[in-house]
């Protein structure tokens, strides 16, 4: 057997270099010959950045169903408007823009999820109620997307989750219930009024309104004494046994945190029932929502010493280039001056755009820390995002409510407090 | 083994596929699998009044969020941990069942749904009203997975937490009806005047099954609690406890795990249909019309007959074969 | 006590009170007289309050619209008796009240397709908004037209159940149901005007509602809770009890209002939760 396999050996080793020759004769490199070439390039356009994604996709929560779902509209509105604009000019980085709208009264949890496990949305935005901030916020970092709160009020969102808890994805472009509560009280304090009552929904926001309030003024006003109060429970539809048992104490004027369709029927119903007979000055802290104000139109009550209202954000204020070119747009499209939680919304969203256009990623953390110390212009004037509570700090002011024969009343002797004196601070003792 | 009993047969059929989700890592389906488990236990202690006790209530809500708030107050204030809180969530029931049950049973079934819905609004009330104790309508956030007893924050981990006390639960409580005392009930609700000639006292039966229904639903409760970690007092509202009438309804009130075959066509229902369908509530509207018109044993009832059917046709055709082979 | 607060505290409770009794009125007569529980009251009475607004933008006229709407859902409900609810008079309670709860359901969700997911609100017509005043409060023309018009429906009901023929008939029913039939009464024809008489009393609470507050879906869940209150405290099926309770209801929770502003819902429900214990077939009830 050896002479076998030894010419075996033989035969491979020479089928070995055939197929070698051959190959290597197939697959040669061509000649090598000595060439030099050159090229002048001109770079007349910048490095090109782009997004990993061609569509970045934005969940948006909002009430959109009963009685407040005229808020959900508002936040879709401003969404949309933010949405198109960004994506006429190119989208972000040429990224499109899409958004994806959910009902947060339809359990907002369940919501949430779906938005970032379902339809793998990259960011949230929006929530009217504070009940459902709190309930998406505490679950943040479960989902881990950036989240922007544009409407929802209560200081625990960004006092509790954000400053005590580090839950660094959570932020809020408007302005929370400091301006309901401690801005109010600088109104008041300087109204000729000692005697104050106030009616206020029977939860969270309500609450704290009242408290930050009364402990506010009191500051400022020792002589002031605050001679009743009225808990409503949230969804009141009657005021009447409210109003009348707070005209029955010797109260001079009235507070109210009381927002929506509720605010509505309580002006009306205090008017009927004689109470700006009474009450000689009147602050409703979301008195000047654009549902309110277009609700009531030229029936909106005056007190003698003035109805005081004030919003989020009020389309007459700033009077800048920015803000104009806005209301004028929203009032072209969809006919109405511009409610807070639109502007607040899209302003949102064109945070996340300076967001993304600084980072070219879609990494949350680094989303958060573009956004965190965020100086932008926005309609409704430069907005600071603080950096320890993600809180976006910018002035709104109150204004009295008068008549000048326009569909809706508008906002006069406007009072702006700079926005250090009524935010409150870390570390929010 | 040869397990002769079909409800336990599925139930563990049920047990081994669920063991089956967590593997697939998709989040949402682990978490609307485990709100499946959960919603599927308080409308299995539904039933055991409803459909085993004929007894209708409009407020067993309050049993689910009595368990719920105070496994989140105990673990909020008491001792950070999950399963501390779940103990003290479900016992915190027996107090609720044996009061309330005491006061209400007593009476007929119409005056006794009711009452239910009464004092079930009052629980709901005192959640609101009591803020310094139940956050009032923000409720209480902040319920922890992770505590010194147990940890389970992993969506894997508290999967397989709640798939526990569910397979641990829908068999104990087949197992209870199945039993003597079980019997006395399924006499209750089968013909209540003649149960004192039997010598046992109606209202001794209604109260022990009261205090199971409780117990079950409370259990619920607490797990939706942990799971969530946020509690409200909507939980505790009338039309909460219309769900789980509405998931028995359409699973099939004289079925067992009817009200199980309830939770997933509601949950289904809500989820999906919620989606395509911004009217789905009319749907389901007309869903009950149809079934209390027509369909009354549900869908777990369409589905025995369609199986009896079933087999009767094909044993037919089977025998008419075996008739022509002679055998 | 200020006896001025006081006055007004008490009428205005008694104006919520006349509207507890429009909602309830139709919910004890059905249930007296068929015997079920209608889950779909509070719906019909949301429904009144819709019409009304459809009706009103065509006519303009809000007395018209007002007579129209109360008999529109008073229609309706008549239809939802002949069509569903005739089916499971021989079935067992708890599905009468699932059938209910169904039909609740479905209403509900109609307004929304129809009238949308915002809420619609009427103005008082001009002839009402004036008011009158004592002790520096301010009662409307319109609250005191409610509490007249409560007072009127309920001697028109009271009348009607006790001197009319009809009534007659319904009595009879009420009392037993199987004489009746052997004395020629046809039970269908009681039941079916029942339930359009019944309904239509809450249309016409819907629609005085919608001019002191707006409508919209989800109205009816809320309502349906006080209806049984009063329902339940009452004692179902008394007409007279019924109106005494409503009123009463009104009152002490406007007073609790005024006096313990903190727990105002807690005393209507602890109210209910005491009396059925004490009396379970209510303050007035026949058993």
């Amino acid at each position: 057997m050896e002479r076998r396999e030894f010419l075996r050996l033989v035969a491979a080793g020479v089928g070995g270099l055939v197929v070698g020759s051959v190959l290597g004769w197939a697959f040669k490199p061509s000649e090598v010959g000595e060439v030099t070439r050159t090229e002048t390039v001109t770079i007349t356009s910048p490095v090109v950045r782009k997004l990993p994604k061609a569509t970045i996709k934005i969940g948006v929560l909002g009430i959109r169903s009963g009685l407040w779902a005229t808020y959900g509209e508002f936040i879709e509105q401003g969404a949309r408007m933010a949405a198109d604009e960004i994506n006429a000019k190119g989208g972000i980085l040429g990224s499109r823009v899409e958004l994806v709208f959910r009902d947060e009264q339809a359990d907002v949890v369940k919501q949430a999820r779906e938005l970032v496990d379902v339809e793998k949305v990259d960011f949230i935005v929006g929530i009217d109620s504070s009940g459902n901030a709190m309930r998406v916020g505490g679950i943040i970092d479960e989902l881990n997307v950036p989240l922007i709160v544009t409407h929802a009020a209560t200081h625990r969102l960004t006092e509790e989750l954000v400053y005590k808890q580090g839950k660094k994805l959570i932020f809020r472009s408007s302005v929370p219930v400091y301006q309901d509560g401690i801005l109010a009280a600088y109104i008041a304090k300087d109204l000729p009024v000692r005697k104050w009552v106030g009616i206020n929904g029977d939860y969270e926001f309500g609450r704290v309104s009242w408290d930050l309030f009364t402990k506010t003024l009191k500051k400022h006003r020792p002589d002031v004494e605050f001679v009743g109060e009225q808990w409503p429970k949230f969804g009141t539809e009657d005021f009447k046994p409210f109003i009348s048992a707070l005209m029955a104490t010797d109260g001079e004027a009235l507070f109210t945190s009381i927002w929506a369709i509720e605010l509505v029927t309580l002006q009306r119903q205090l008017v009927e029932m004689g109470g700006y007979r009474k009450f000689k000055a009147v602050i409703s802290t979301l008195g000047y929502s654009m549902d309110v104000a277009y609700a009531l139109g030229r029936d909106y009550p005056t007190a003698e010493l003035g109805t005081w209202a004030s919003g989020r954000y009020m389309w007459l204020y700033p009077p800048t280039p920015v803000n104009k070119e806005f209301v004028d747009k929203f009032k072209a499209r969809y006919g109405r001056y511009t409610a807070y939680s639109a502007e607040t919304t899209y302003t949102a969203i064109y945070m996340l755009k300076a967001a993304l256009e600084e980072t070219v990623s879609l990494d949350p953390s680094s989303i958060a820390k573009a956004l965190e110390g965020m100086i932008i212009m926005t309609p409704a004037g430069v907005r600071w995002i603080r950096p320890e509570d993600h809180q976006a700090v910018y002035e709104v002011p109150y204004g009295r409510i008068v008549h000048r024969g326009a569909e809706i009343p508008l906002l006069e002797d406007l009072k702006a407090v700079p926005a250090h004196m009524y935010y409150r601070h870390p570390p929010f003792e | 083994m040869v397990i002769r009993d079909i409800n336990l047969a599925l139930i563990i059929a049920l047990t081994a596929l669920l063991l089956l989700v967590p593997l697939t890592g998709d989040r949402f389906y682990i978490y609307i699998t485990s709100l499946f488990m959960i919603y599927s236990l308080f409308a299995l202690s539904y039933n055991l009044l409803f459909g085993y006790a004929g007894l209708l209530s409009f407020g067993h809500a309050m049993f689910f969020a009595v368990g719920a708030y105070t496994t989140a107050l105990f673990t909020l204030k008491v001792l950070r941990d999950p399963l501390a809180g779940l103990v003290v969530g479900v016992l915190s029931s027996i107090p609720v069942a044996l009061v309330v049950g005491f006061l209400t049973l007593r009476h007929t079934r119409v005056y006794f749904a009711i009452l239910t819905l009464a004092f079930g609004m009052l629980v709901y009330a005192l959640l609101v009203k009591w803020r310094s104790v139940t956050g009032g309508t923000d409720g209480l956030i902040g319920i922890p997975k992770r505590g010194v007893v147990i940890d389970i924050s992993s969506p894997t981990a508290y999967y397989l937490f709640i798939l526990t006390f569910f397979t641990i639960t829908t068999i104990g409580l087949y197992l209870f009806i199945k039993s003597r005392w079980g019997l006395l009930v399924r006499a209750l609700g089968a013909n209540e005047d003649r149960l004192p000639f039997t010598g046992r006292s109606p209202l001794f039966i209604r109260l022990y099954t009261f205090l199971v229904s409780g117990l079950t639903a409370s259990l619920s409760g607490s797990l939706y609690a942990i799971f969530m970690g946020v509690v409200t007092p909507d939980i505790a509202y009338w039309t909460f406890s219309a769900e789980p009438l509405v998931m028995t309804l359409l699973g099939g009130a004289s079925y067992y795990l009817g009200p199980v075959l309830g939770a997933l066509t509601f949950i289904i229902l809500t989820t999906i249909l919620a989606r395509y369908a911004e009217y789905w509530l009319l749907l389901l509207g007309l869903a009950v019309i149809a079934i209390v018109i027509g369909f009354r044993g549900g869908l777990g009832g369409m589905l025995v007959s369609t199986f009896y059917t079933v087999r009767e046709r094909s044993g037919v055709w089977i025998r008419w074969r075996y008739s022509r082979l002679k055998i | 006590m200020d006896l001025d607060a006081f006055l007004v505290q008490f009428i205005i409770g008694l104006y919520k009170g006349s509207f507890y009794w429009l909602l309830a009125v139709g919910l004890t007569l059905i249930f007296g007289v068929t015997r079920i529980i209608n889950f779909a009251h509070a719906a019909f009475f949301v429904m009144g309050g819709y019409l009304m607004y459809t009706f009103y933008s065509y006519t303009g006229s809000f007395i018209l619209s007002l007579v129209l709407s109360s008999i529109a859902t008073g229609l309706l409900g008549a239809l939802s008796e002949v069509i569903l609810i005739r089916r499971v008079y021989r079935l067992e309670p708890i599905y009468q009240l699932l059938l209910t709860f169904g039909i609740a359901l479905v209403v509900n969700e109609l307004q929304k397709i129809l009238w949308g997911k915002f809420p619609k609100y009427l103005n008082i017509p001009d002839y009402l908004k004036g008011y009158i005043s004592t002790g520096g409060v301010n009662i409307s023309y319109y609250s005191l037209t409610i509490i007249i018009l409560g007072f009127l429906v309920f001697l028109s009901v009271y009348a009607i159940i006790n001197m009319s023929l009809w009534g007659l008939r319904v009595r009879a029913v009420w009392r037993d149901r199987t004489m009746a039939q052997i004395l020629r009464i046809n039970p269908h024809a009681v039941y079916t005007s029942t339930f359009f008489l019944g309904t239509a009393l809450a249309g016409l609470g819907g629609s005085l509602m919608i001019a002191l507050h707006p409508v919209g879906p989800g109205l009816g869940d809320h309502l349906i809770i006080y209806a049984f209150i009063v329902v339940v405290i009452t004692g179902l099926g008394n007409i007279v009890g019924a109106y005494i309770t409503s009123l009463l209801i009104g009152v002490v929770s406007s007073l609790a209002t005024w006096l313990l502003p903190e727990v105002d819902v807690l005393i209507v429900y602890s109210i209910a939760a005491l009396v059925l214990l004490v009396r379970p077939e209510g303050l007035f009830g026949e058993r």
